[in-house]
């Protein structure tokens, strides 16, 4: 497997802080990751540092054989393809689903590419099917702020979908889900698994076990292990810090 | 569902508006007539302001800075079109001097009236938005500028006038033959028209909607690959240009402008017309501006300091009741059960 | 080098007012998190109220300074609970709010005394000479009051119980609530006290300064830039902001005019805020 993203001694320092202490991670081409840790472990801090949302204190970003350290976030996302979905759920509350879709275009993100023009008709057409595979086609018109809180998921997860990145940045992806519908969003995320890398940030053990298959653990800003899920469940550093010995997740202290 | 019902409804009003603004010459009334001739101006000013803060979201303090650039150039264009002017000879200017000598000829006192505000937005616009500057230091920095821009205005006495400003102007005029007042405001009609007709163009494009996008959430466009800054910075251009289109047009229909124009009280009326009428549709800034306005002039001549103390206590209201204007109003039982989140200007990080 | 002293003087005086000014601004932007646009008005009101007590009422200046301190902490509380508090959280509307809530006061101020200016005399007449620089007596007393005033307000905030709790709420609300502080009158009350600081620079401000219904702007527009060039929840900060706006305005317009200065400044502000938003003297936030 092609590696695509490789960050090398990275970190991130606020006011003396280390939220990052020399990560070191590689991701191969098509991998699906899921980054585990307890909060405060510096999971979002690292997303935010791949993306460019916050400049590094120290180490490099590389993505697709190119160095992104320090890039800003557009540049990020529009010239070598990384695209995030936000713990948040972040999106354009008082605009309609399919419009939160439409913004989520590729290419046409340019001031030239917009001034004073309309919409393709292929984008559209990307929209109403993006709108299918999430489940949203007969909400299109509703605005963002009236769905649902998993509906809001998915929109974003629909965004990701519309922009087609290299790689995907799902930050707690299942947050305040039910069970049923982070059943839905495991599926949805394997599907997209298959054609693009995926990297997933998440405290949900059961769409963990659902979904991954090499799972990094973050504690205190530092990688403490890496590997298949199975090796990361037993592992006894993973256990004393995070997982319950019953592989379900423990309360932080 | 026929074609007709698929109009949204604001266009309705925008078509009465329009309407009744169009037919008003043929009553006759030519003092109301003068007078909406004015307020057409001003339509174009806060469709200026409409783009750049109901659809961007930035809330501009100093609006009439732009539209200040405008008319003062053009004031000046129509002074010197016999030689020096009077208010600047005073000061011992005995030649006209050369960057006004090329704004005389009236079509380059219209262009330069409408790029000068637009380079200026721009540059502005580089450099205030490429920061993480957000909207309520974008709100303070304009209201900074409108403050500074009059007292500078005040002060170049030589060449602006000063405090009394630049007045016994010619009034509009088309290819060197001057229009009488029916004319004249269909003149100032139809440009208001193609404002309209722009604005609407450009809101309906894929511009608007990333527009929408930067006021709503302008750090997520970010990562889905646009830079906020060049958006912000072209909409800043385009809302000053029309802005100084505005003041140009203002100068011979007023016959004369003076720093109260271009400072805080004009930046802040028309802010006072877009929170009224709602805004993020242009349908409310026509409407905010038209009916401030109107009822103003008609409450003003009675009561005085009373109207506009009675602008604040609406003001007010509108912010606790109808926090997206007359508009916004309207448009809610449209949609349903749907509330509005109340979007702020959140300050970026 | 006299003149330069002299300015520099002149500068420290302007830099006092403008301090007691932005301070006002500090705790209610800063530290509260609300942008009030009538803060220029609550300074308008300090200085009709030292007009009310001195010219009409004809009691003593130095009782008209607590009196302004007092009645704009009043005006202050009741914009706090009428119209801030129920904006909480939404930025725009509080902006909106808060101008609509400036307009009725200019409007009501106009109705009430009249759009001509009105004059209030200096307290303290005659002027400290030593050399050929002159400095007059009220400055020196504006100074050294401004001082007293910030040297009581930052004792108060980190000394006495109610400034912990107003500090514990702009760091925690949600904590501070848990620990059973009334963030709701702390609130009223925070911003109360921030309006009698604007209060007292306006009554401060009114024997050497035009006071007109209209005044408000200019303060306005000063304190922001002031507070946010100095770092808007820093008050050594706003202090700093307030010595370099003050200083840099005198010596500008000493060497060349006002206005100039003033664009200048104006400009040097822009600056600042573009490359270091957070202020000029803030400490890093996570």
């Amino acid at each position: 497997m092609r590696e695509i993203l490789r960050t090398e001694n990275l970190s991130a320092c606020f006011s003396g802080f280390w939220a990052l202490d020399h990560v070191n991670l590689s991701v191969g081409e098509g991998e699906l990751r899921v980054i585990i840790g307890p909060n405060g472990a510096g999971k979002t801090t690292l997303m935010d540092l791949i993306t460019g949302k916050t400049k590094p204190a120290g180490g490099r970003v590389f993505f697709d054989g190119h160095d992104i350290t320090g890039k800003p976030p557009h540049e990020i996302a529009a010239r070598y393809g990384i695209g995030r979905k936000f713990q948040g759920p972040s999106l354009f509350e008082n605009m309609s689903a399919a419009e939160n879709l439409e913004l989520a275009a590729p290419r046409e993100n340019t001031v030239p590419r917009t001034f004073f023009r309309r919409e393709p008709v292929r984008l559209r057409q990307k929209a109403g099917e993006v709108l299918r595979r999430i489940g949203l086609s007969e909400k299109a018109g509703n605005m963002a702020c009236e769905l649902s809180h998993g509906e809001r998921q998915w929109l974003e997860i629909g965004m990701l979908m519309m922009q087609g990145p290299k790689m995907m940045i799902l930050d707690e992806p299942t947050a305040g889900m039910t069970a049923e519908e982070t059943r839905l969003t495991g599926r949805m995320i394997q599907r997209l698994a298959g054609d693009r890398t995926v990297l997933v940030v998440e405290h949900d053990m059961d769409f963990v076990r659902q979904v991954a298959r090499t799972v990094t653990v973050l504690h205190m800003g530092r990688v403490l292990a890496q590997g298949p899920l199975e090796e990361i469940e037993k592992d006894p550093r993973v256990v004393r810090v995070y997982l319950k010995s019953d592989g379900r997740e423990r309360e932080h202290a | 569902m026929t074609r007709l019902a698929k109009i949204p409804a604001g266009r309705y009003l925008d078509f009465a508006l329009f309407l009744a603004l169009g037919l008003f010459p043929l009553t006759g009334l030519l003092f109301y007539t003068q007078l909406l001739q004015k307020y057409l101006v001003f339509l174009i000013f806060a469709y200026s302001l409409d783009l750049l803060w109901g659809y961007a979201g930035l809330m501009d303090l100093g609006h009439a800075v732009l539209f200040g650039m405008g008319g003062y150039l053009m004031a000046l264009s129509l002074s010197a079109q016999n030689g020096v002017p009077e208010f600047m000879a005073r000061y011992g200017v005995r030649e006209v001097p050369a960057w006004l000598a090329a704004i005389v000829p009236l079509p380059a006192a219209v262009l330069a009236g409408i790029l000068i505000p637009a380079l200026f937005a721009g540059l502005l616009g580089r450099f205030l938005f490429s920061s993480r500057v957000g909207g309520v230091f974008f709100s303070v920095i304009t209201l900074a500028l409108a403050q500074v821009f009059n007292l500078f205005i005040q002060s170049q006495q030589k060449y602006t006038g000063g405090f009394n400003g630049i007045g016994g102007l010619p009034g509009l005029a088309l290819f060197g033959r001057p229009l009488d007042l029916v004319q004249g405001y269909y003149l100032v009609f139809a440009v208001v028209l193609l404002v309209y007709a722009f604005c609407r163009g450009l809101t309906a494009s894929r511009f608007g909607l990333v527009l929408r996008g930067i006021r709503e959430n302008g750090a997520r466009l970010e990562f889905l690959g646009y830079d906020p800054a060049r958006f912000k910075t072209a909409v800043f251009m385009v809302s000053g240009a029309l802005a100084g289109l505005a003041g140009v047009l203002y100068v011979p229909v007023n016959g004369m402008i003076a720093p109260n124009d271009v400072g805080m009280e004009f930046s802040t009326a028309a802010i006072v017309w877009l929170a009224i009428g709602g805004r993020g549709n242009l349908t409310g800034a026509a409407l905010g501006a038209m009916l401030v306005n109107v009822v103003g002039n008609a409450l003003s001549e009675n009561f005085g300091a009373y109207w506009q103390l009675l602008l604040g206590a609406v003001l007010l209201a509108v912010v606790f009741f109808a926090p997206q204007g007359i508009t916004g109003a309207l448009a809610r039982p449209a949609r349903g059960s749907g509330r509005s989140k109340g979007k702020g200007m959140a300050r970026r990080a | 080098m006299d003149s330069f002293v002299a300015l520099l003087l002149n500068g420290l005086n302007s830099s006092a007012l403008i301090l007691i000014a932005a301070l006002g601004m500090v705790i209610i932007c800063g530290m509260m998190n609300v942008i009030n646009l009538a803060h220029g008005e609550l300074i308008m009101i300090g200085a009709y109220t030292a007009y009310s007590v001195t010219q009409v009422m004809g009691r003593s200046f130095f009782a008209a300074l607590p009196a302004a301190f007092a009645v704009t902490a009043a005006a202050g509380a009741v914009i706090e609970r009428l119209v801030v508090k129920k904006l909480a959280g939404r930025p725009a509307e509080t902006m909106l709010a808060t101008f609509g809530v400036s307009v009725v006061l200019q409007q009501m101020t106009n109705i009430l005394f009249g759009a001509q200016s009105k004059y209030v005399a200096i307290p303290i007449a005659g002027k400290l000479a030593f050399g050929r620089v002159v400095v007059p007596y009220y400055n020196i007393f504006t100074v050294l009051l401004v001082a007293a005033v910030t040297a009581g307000t930052v004792w108060m905030l980190h000394r006495t119980k109610f400034g912990k709790r107003v500090r514990a709420i702009t760091q925690n609300r949600e904590m501070a609530e848990c620990l059973g502080i009334d963030s709701s009158r702390a609130d009223t009350l925070a911003f109360a006290f921030g309006s009698g600081l604007a209060g007292l620079a306006g009554a401060l401000a009114a024997p050497v300064r035009s006071v007109s219904p209209f005044m408000g702007g200019p303060y306005l527009v000063n304190s922001f830039m002031t507070s946010v060039v100095g770092g808007v929840a820093s008050f050594s900060g706003t202090a700093a902001g307030s010595l370099l706006v003050g200083e840099s305005t005198a010596l500008l317009g000493g060497v060349s005019n006002d206005v100039l200065a003033n664009i200048l400044v104006f400009l040097l502000i822009i600056a600042a805020i573009r490359f270091k938003p957070e202020g000029l003297f803030a400490k890093e936030r996570r």
